[in-house]
């Protein structure tokens, strides 16, 4: 969905970026037209790269990152993920979390979340 | 030899089974059974703390502002912080616009056929074409009320299904004079729909008596109980076996009056009394007793002690708590404090271990319990959901209902008729298959 996103402007991208969190404190949180950087840019975790576009960018709009919740863009939303995290530097609490692929549901692999 | 007879559960919020038990060509036992089992409560072992609202929001599609801001409260309360009270207005705001969507939905689509049925008012009432027909005006105005709530929830939640703006520390939403007098709008024109919903009600079923097998026997009343009034957003918890004797506690406490085990089925009731546990409209409404508007005391004198014991009293309650919502809403409205912009609180560091949020959903007590280890990551996560606490009463009435119905008619009817009274319960079962 980035190709639409309000923010899609001022993404100027330094790889590899590295991301620290999936969801902003609560300091962070800026309406579009106040913040106008790319969630990515400011090290949070936004699945927007690999989300099916439709949702007129509704949590982007509220100054929150995309959760894919509307679905993979393309056949394979792990495999594509894997892709897309393999450009950043994950801070390594993250690295650990699985939930990052199985968010509204458990992964079955590897025991723990 | 035991027969089974299964007969899917039709007009209720989810996905159930009538499921009734013969034994020698009698009925020994009915119950309400659901065929999923979703799992949330281990879904969310191991998550962020700050993913969760999101998720719990998927647990159900019509107390999706409920599940989110029980969960917000508990984690406010893990964080040991209070929100805004503009914060607060706001969710208020958005649990109203739920709370009528979901109760005019129920009235009218799953409730109101049966309950034409029972008075014997109309019997040809058998889709949803004939439903719409019976009486446009009063369906354009349930539609009319839909919408309201849809609309409010979109303006402030962010989206009209699982709200986004909510979350642990306050509500991402600042409203501009433009959105307030449109909510403002919204909630006049909501006014007089549900002042006609109410009185086509009075007109069609306060000159009868209800049906004797529909009266609640003693139940045990289960609600938050504000001093304040009637109130769903804070309180402390009352267990109340009639006016004289209740008990009130604190959420916090609420291991030494019931608990559950998330493996399991179904929450534990730690009372000597024989009687079932009810929660919902009718709970609310013998634990307020007074919901401070004159309006709606008259409404309620229109309707005797028969009415106010039976389960199909459930209805207009619901019908009268809409009205409530829809009043108190107008008051919101226009307080200062919307107008003023305030910060988000911060989330600083975790206080407690233990977390919990309490509030009542539109079909009663909803409760959320998230525990965290040693490494501040939720191992435990308990949801206490309304349906599951009325469950050992419905099962208890259904059974109760079809054995007397088998004496006399054939199964095909026992299955149509208990299925009545399942309705006039209004489970929800998708949140009680969580």
């Amino acid at each position: 969905m980035c190709s639409t996103c309000p923010l899609n402007n001022h993404a100027k991208f330094d790889f590899p970026l590295t991301i620290e969190k999936i969801v902003p404190r609560n300091d962070e949180i800026h309406f579009p037209e106040e913040n106008l950087s790319c969630f990515l840019n400011d090290g949070i975790l936004c699945l927007g790269p690999v989300t099916r576009d439709g949702c007129d960018h509704l949590c982007i709009n509220q100054g929150l990152p995309c959760e894919g919740c509307l679905g993979t863009a393309s056949k394979g939303f792990t495999a594509n993920l894997i892709n897309i995290l393999s450009l950043f530097h994950l801070s390594k609490d993250l690295r650990k979390y699985k939930a990052i692929y199985y968010r509204f549901s458990k992964s079955t692999v590897g025991g723990k979340v | 030899m035991i027969d089974k007879v299964v007969a899917a559960c039709t007009r209720v919020e989810g996905s159930g089974n009538l499921i009734i038990y013969l034994k020698n060509d009698e009925i020994y036992q009915t119950e309400l059974n659901f065929s999923v089992f979703r799992g949330f409560e281990n879904i969310l072992v191991g998550k962020k703390l700050l993913e969760i609202p999101k998720i719990v929001s998927r647990i159900c599609g019509l107390c999706y502002a409920s599940q989110t801001i029980a969960s917000c409260k508990a984690i406010e309360d893990i964080y040991g912080i209070e929100p805004s009270y503009k914060s607060i207005l706001l969710r208020r705001l958005l649990l109203s616009g739920e709370l009528i969507k979901s109760h005019m939905m129920h009235y009218f689509f799953q409730s109101f056929p049966d309950l034409l049925k029972i008075f014997n008012i109309n019997h040809t009432i058998n889709d949803p074409y004939n439903l719409i027909n019976y009486n446009p005006q009063l369906t354009t105005n349930v539609f009319n009320l839909i919408k309201i709530g849809s609309e409010i929830n979109k303006l402030i939640g962010g989206r009209m299904l699982h709200p986004i703006t909510p979350i642990p520390g306050g509500l991402i939403f600042n409203p501009n004079r433009k959105s307030l007098i449109s909510i403002e709008k919204y909630l006049k024109k909501g006014i007089y729909y549900i002042d006609t919903i109410i009185e086509n009600f009075i007109d069609l079923f306060s000159a009868f008596d209800p049906p004797t097998e529909f009266n609640l026997s003693n139940p045990i009343f289960f609600g938050l109980k504000n001093n304040m009034g009637f109130d769903r957003y804070e309180g402390d918890l009352r267990i109340e076996q009639n006016e004289a004797t209740y008990d009130d506690f604190q959420a916090k406490n609420y291991s030494k009056y019931f608990d559950k085990n998330p493996n399991l089925y179904g929450i534990t009731f730690k009372s000597n009394s024989k009687n079932n546990i009810l929660t919902g409209p009718i709970a609310r409404y013998k634990i307020t007793q007074n919901y401070g508007i004159d309006k709606i005391s008259e409404y309620i004198s229109n309707f005797g002690k028969k009415w106010k014991s039976n389960l199909l009293f459930l209805n207009f309650l619901q019908l009268i708590e809409s009205y409530y919502e829809i009043q108190k809403s107008v008051e919101m409205v226009n307080t200062t404090s919307l107008k003023s912009k305030t910060k988000l609180e911060h989330l600083n560091s975790i206080k407690k271990s233990n977390g919990i949020g309490v509030l009542e959903a539109p079909r009663g007590v909803l409760m959320h319990h998230y525990h965290l280890n040693k490494a501040k990551i939720v191992d435990q996560v308990k949801l206490f959901i309304a349906t599951e606490i009325n469950l050992p009463i419905l099962n208890k009435m259904i059974t109760e209902y079809a054995k007397k119905l088998y004496e006399k008619e054939d199964i095909d009817s026992v299955k149509e008729k208990t299925q009545r009274m399942i309705r006039a319960f209004d489970p929800c079962i998708s949140c009680a298959s969580h």
